[in-house]
């Protein structure tokens, strides 16, 4: 037995030497080939010239965040098939790309279209994860700094070493045009030196940078993407150990003195990292692809003409056109990235086709020598090569070592002509003209279920209940684009709906039943359902000095982060539950001023946000001295009528004035506010009660006193926050106070870390909150604590208190019952007196996909990623009453609270991928208490996980002693023991280019009930228990 | 050393702080109403002019002083109330006013709204009340039934059997006693279970 043992180790161990070796045989060696003609690149000692492109793969409607190597395999390599084919055609051999692509993509593009891969690792140009907190701008002289980014560095290097198909590693991206961040040792400097200080600082890191790579792979030369050729004295002083001399150069159609220059410096080889032309004319205001093409093709003769044994230098070993592909999303980069913008952003002398003094002429999103066409729902879109592509295809034919003399070169380059390769793409356009000045793209969705259900609850009496039915739902969507307009509307249409669910409150259940007593005095019921209806409907109308953003059910961002300090314009993106609930929010418009007008917002619609009253919100922001000042005010115009839904409060209607003034001290965030709100209420009278001395009002203890008004200084609010973002343990304190009346809504921008605790929204009340987020390898250890006290408190809820009491005589001791949002002039709801312990933990190996992104299931590439997140709530004194709804809509006051009680809650999320399957998956436990007045507290627990790999997805979620999945059952405190639902479908898609999508699946569902359940049978003697089986076809189309 | 850093660093913020821990304790000033105390319901007078604030769905009466009952809660006692004022129903006449306005509009309902009629109907006997001061009140009276007319046409009460009664046929016979004006449309029809208002339109 032994000795079959060691007999298979060993056996195990020359199977792997084997497969090492044959590893190692399939990198090729890439190296500079140099002597006095000038430099060569050479891979296996084959002269190879950079034929290269800039390669992102951003669908429409996406933005720097997406992430292509997160989608499934199936879908990546559907992607690469096609793009990559395209660049092979063209005879591109190199693609410029991010580090962060997994190295079986790297090797599979290299060997089936043997296109080399020029690997980025940007070394913190747009801003960097230290000790787990984000940074940005990146300080290149802070030593914690530099280490987290060699230290990433080094693991990129480690994992995509050994791979095939690494032609050069490439550093940094234009860095030194991100010479802005300060530290004590800038700030000390006059103004004039403080940039060239930082550009000596990240010179300096670079060249270590330089050496980390070197250090760990002595097999492939080392370049850098410099913006031009500014500070090439420093990188000559600092970068002794660069191979290759790599730029951004956008100089039009000629870099006039730029071989030159890095020859007489750096005498090393150069290529540029991007070059290029926009095809887009600022000028004329029109696509110009034949401009684009020419200036392609001179600039490719001078790279051509610069080579090896042609240049005075000969160091030019090739460039890396910017870019492959338009990308939608460069503009504004967060908003409008549906839309192909024609905003030229910046200007530039060197591209004379379009130049105006007056105007920018550089349009960011028209760079690619191909533009994207028609796009699937799954983000697969279809390219359309432009005319630059074609004459690169034709460039191309020929590397430049082929071509003895410069004269060859003149001779092949004057053989392409534009103009004859122009009419290709030119018909593409005259087509696309003729018929989409107006496009229209539309999309149905089909779900078919068949459902039965059953129990021996009391579910069999609920009206319209049957042990079998089936359901069919339709949606048909319209999306029109126009070059300034932009249109999506879905409506729903519900021809058949099962009455036998057990969860019956979903979108599509427009049935309403009416009671009503008919003329003998009977009560009968009649239902109503609606078939058809306007689910969603949005637009986008850009135009030069503004865009206009229309919205009805549709969601929208926040303004948190550009000055809305007090939470005015709240994010609308809860669709799911408004949906549920069949709310009608949000719905309104949203302006955005541009150019001279870009400072102003408005907001206005009847409910903006759910649960909005109608209003109108204006927002001005502008520099003020060294910091940015922010004003808005809001002014409702009528009262919301619309709320159904005890977690959507209805708001007093109001105006407001908020302030926020934003500046930087000694390297802190400094943030101050000021809040007016509620002004209207002024004069209006309340209720309290205080302890007494004596026994008080009905023998309670409470002084209860009539009468109180609300006074002007009832409605300011105060706030101020300072913040070290750059500190080690990045940390931030926060304090206010809001008058009686002074509400607000919720601030909405993230400070240090995503925690669940926030500030109070509501008024009356005074809070100081200090958190910190402390690193620790991969995990990010946050604690927050947050206290907060109401300025007048609830009344209590004392027995002796409750009720109206009449003596016989004649004596009237009325009640003291909790105040509410309806009919008091405030009330203690979430502002109630408590003090937070907040600790969230976060371990995420993979920063740059951020793991509480939205979308983080599609979004987290990492192998493992988790939170946990621990709350613990003192809460010494109860609150006042909250809304409930009635199942005609009609809502009440509970009149009560249930007692002080300290609660806690742990939620943990994770995402994790294992053979190719994603696993979703979450847990939670803690206590809680109902929203109604019931006491009862639920220590509630769940889990759930998901499984998903090549359409094939299945589901578990299990919850044991928790509130059902409405609001209601929060509300009146209704449990079930356990509730389970396990689900399982399998996905699969139809043909290419035609988006067809379908879905088949099986879902069983199953809880159990006690005497805390609604629908338990009190009669059936024994456990009571619900189920429905459930099997559906989804098609999408 | 590490501390001392930290103090320079931070040093200046401490104002910022000491301000706004200042505006906390100072900006509200507490203890601004009156305390409360039990009321005698003996001491309540007529008064004329609140008696328009009654019928739904005007809910003005929960802001008028004099009314005792403005501070309900859940007017459990409502039953109490009323039997005490039927005890000497020409006195306490103003109470039951005070009373079933309340109840109405802290819940409103056909039934309150019909016994609002009965406490307006109680004023017309108090004793001292002068020829314009009758002709408010039976004006609100008869305003009070119409209400339970054209705002509760479908409401019942019940009898102590349990027997439902349809209020608009009572509202309507009251208004008819009374010399009251029957609102448009409305009509008294017989049927097996006796008399009963119906709108001339729905039949």
């Amino acid at each position: 037995m032994r000795q079959t043992l060691v007999n298979w180790f060993s056996l195990l161990f020359i199977a792997g030497a084997i497969l090492t070796a044959a590893s190692a045989v399939a990198r090729p060696d890439i190296s500079i080939y140099k002597d006095a003609k000038g430099f060569k690149l050479q891979v296996d000692g084959q002269d190879t010239f950079i034929k290269g492109i800039n390669w992102e793969y951003v669908p429409k409607g996406a933005n720097y965040s997406y992430n292509l190597w997160a989608q499934t395999d199936d879908y990546i390599k559907r992607v690469i098939d096609y793009e990559m084919g395209l660049m092979r055609d063209a005879g591109i051999n190199a693609i410029r790309i991010y580090s962060n692509v997994p190295a079986r993509w790297i090797r599979y593009i290299y060997e089936n279209f043997g296109i080399y891969s020029v690997v980025n690792h940007t070394i913190g140009r747009y801003g960097f994860q230290v000790n787990s907190v984000w940074r940005t701008p990146t300080d290149y002289g802070d030593p914690a700094t530099r280490k987290a980014i060699l230290e990433d560095l080094r693991k990129d290097i480690e994992s995509l070493a050994s791979t095939p198909g690494i032609l050069i590693w490439l550093l940094g991206n234009e860095n030194n045009y991100g010479l802005v961040w300060d530290s004590f040792e800038i700030q000390n400097l006059p103004a004039e030196q403080q940039d060239k200080a930082r550009a000596e600082q990240l010179y300096e890191f670079i060249g270590m940078a330089i050496d980390e790579v070197k250090r760990l792979d002595q097999t492939r030369p080392v370049a850098i993407a410099n913006g031009d050729l500014q500070y090439i004295d420093l990188i000559k002083r600092y970068c002794k150990n660069l191979d290759i001399f790599g730029s951004n150069v956008y100089r039009g159609p000629d870099a006039v003195d730029y071989f030159e220059t890095v020859g007489q410096e750096l005498g090393i080889p150069t290529f540029f990292t991007e070059f290029g032309a926009d095809a887009y004319n600022a000028r004329l205001d029109r696509e110009d692809d034949l401009s684009q093409a020419e200036y392609l093709k001179s600039q490719w003769r001078q790279i051509y003409m610069e080579s090896y044994a042609h240049g005075s230098y000969g160091n030019s070993l090739g460039g890396l056109t910017f870019m492959w592909s338009d990308g939608w999303w460069k503009h504004q980069q967060e908003t409008n990235l549906d839309i192909h913008d024609k905003t030229a952003s910046w200007s530039n002398q060197g591209y004379l086709y379009d130049f105006s003094p007056s105007q920018n002429n550089m349009n960011e999103e028209w760079f690619g020598i191909t533009a994207k066409g028609q796009q699937q729902k799954d983000g697969f879109f279809e390219l359309i090569p432009r005319t630059a592509y074609y004459v690169l295809q034709d460039i191309y034919q020929k590397q430049p070592y082929q071509l003895e003399s410069k004269a060859a070169i003149q001779q092949h380059f004057a053989a392409i002509d534009p103009k004859r390769l122009s009419p290709i793409y030119g018909r593409y356009l005259a087509l696309n003209a003729q018929s989409s000045a107006i496009s229209f793209t539309s999309h149905v969705m089909a779900y078919y279920e068949s459902v039965r259900s059953g129990g021996n609850s009391l579910l069999r009496n609920r009206d319209g209940w049957q042990k079998s039915d089936y359901s069919q739902f339709y949606e048909l969507g319209m999306d029109l684009e126009h070059s300034e307009v932009q249109a999506s509307v879905t409506v729903s249409a519900v021809p058949e709906l099962a009455q036998n669910k057990l969860d019956n409150v979903f979108y599509e259940n427009r049935v309403e039943r009416f009671e009503y007593t008919d003329e003998q005095g009977a009560v009968a019921t009649r239902e109503s359902i609606e078939e058809f209806e306007l689910k969603r409907s949005s637009f986008t109308w850009n135009s030069e000095q503004f865009i206009l953003h229309g919205y009805y059910r549709s969601g929208h961002g926040h303004w948190g982060y550009e000055g809305d300090f007090f939470g005015f314009y709240p994010e609308s993106f809860d669709l799911a539950n408004i949906d549920r609930y069949r709310g009608i929010a949000p719905v309104g418009f949203e302006l955005e001023g541009q150019k001279q007008w870009e400072s102003w917002k408005l907001a206005f619609g009847p409910q903006v946000y759910w649960g909005a009253n109608p209003t109108v919100i204006a927002k001005y922001t502008d520099k003020l001295g060294p910091g940015t000042l922010s004003a808005l005010i809001q002014h409702d115009y009528g009262d919301n009528q619309a709320s159904n839904v005890s977690f959507v409060l209805p708001e007093p209607k109001t105006n407001r004035l908020g302030l926020h003034y934003g500046t930087k001290l000694f390297g802190l965030d400094l943030d101050f506010g000021f809040l007016h709100s509620g002004a209207e209420r002024v004069g209006e009278t309340f209720t309290n009660a205080q302890k007494s001395s004596t026994g008080g009002y009905r023998g309670s203890g409470y002084d209860v006193s009539d009468d109180n008004e609300i006074k002007s200084i009832d409605t300011l609010g105060f706030k101020v926050r300072v913040s070290d973002k750059k500190a080690s343990f990045p940390w931030f304190f926060q304090t206010g106070i809001k008058g009686l009346v002074a509400d607000s809504g919720v601030e909405q921008s993230i400070t240090i870390a995503p925690w669940t605790i926030r500030e109070a929204g509501r008024g009356n009340h005074y809070h100081a909150m200090l958190g910190a987020a402390i690193p620790w390898n991969d995990v990010q250890i946050a604690p927050l604590v947050k206290y907060q006290k109401p300025l007048v408190g609830p009344l209590p809820p004392d027995e002796r208190l409750q009720g109206d009491v009449f003596r016989p005589d004649g004596t009237l001791l009325p009640g003291v019952a909790a105040r509410n949002v309806l009919d008091d002039a405030f009330a203690v709801i979430d502002n109630r007196e408590m003090t937070v312990f907040e600790l969230l933990l976060t371990y995420d190996p993979t920063p740059s996909t951020w793991f509480y992104h939205w979308d983080r299931q599609h979004h987290e590439d990492a192998d493992f990623a988790a939170n946990l997140d621990l709350i613990y709530r003192k809460q010494p004194t109860t609150r006042d009453s909250l809304l409930g709804y009635l199942e005609d809509g009609t809502s009440f006051s509970f009149g009560g609270a249930p007692k002080a009680y300290d609660t806690w809650d742990i939620t943990s999320f994770i995402v994790a991928r294992a053979a190719g399957w994603k696993l979703l998956s979450g847990f939670y436990l803690g206590e809680g208490q109902a929203n109604g007045s019931d006491e009862a507290i639920v220590h509630r627990r769940g889990f759930n996980l998901s499984a998903e790999k090549s359409g094939i997805r299945s589901a578990l979620e299990i919850k044991l002693n928790d509130w059902g999945p409405y609001d209601y059952y929060r509300d009146f405190n209704l449990t079930y023991p356990w509730q389970a639902i396990l689900d399982l479908s399998y996905t699969d898609q139809f043909g290419i280019g035609i988006d067809q999508q379908a879905t088949i699946g099986l879902r069983y569902q199953h809880r159990e009930l006690n005497e805390r359940s609604p629908l338990y049978s009190i009669d059936s003697g024994k456990k009571n228990h619900e189920f429905e089986w459930n099997s559906y076809v989804r098609i999408k189309i | 050393m590490c501390v001392s850093k930290f103090k320079n660093k931070y040093s200046r913020c401490w104002p910022i702080l000491f301000l706004v821990a200042g505006l906390h304790s100072s900006c509200y000033v507490d203890s601004r109403g009156e305390d409360r105390l039990p009321v005698s319901l003996s001491a309540v007078t007529f008064k004329a002019d609140v008696l328009s604030y009654g019928s739904y769905p005007n809910s003005g009466v929960l802001d008028v002083q004099e009314n005792p009952f403005r501070h309900w809660t859940d007017a459990s006692a409502k039953w109490n109330v009323n039997q005490w004022v039927n005890e000497d129903a020409s006195a306490r006449a103003m109470v039951g006013f005070y009373l079933w306005a309340s109840v109405l509009a802290l819940d409103p309902s056909g039934e309150n709204q019909y016994y609002l009629g009965l406490a307006l109907e109680g004023l017309l006997t108090v004793q001292n009340l002068n020829a314009a001061e009758l002709e408010v009140v039976r004006a609100e009276l008869y305003s009070a039934y119409q209400q339970v007319l054209l705002q509760f046409p479908n409401s019942l009460t019940y009898s102590e059997l349990g027997m439902p009664i349809h209020l608009a046929t009572l509202a309507y016979q009251k208004l008819a006693d009374l010399g009251g004006e029957i609102p448009e449309g409305w009509i008294l029809i017989e049927t097996e279970n006796g008399p009963r208002a119906v709108e001339s339109r729905k039949l």
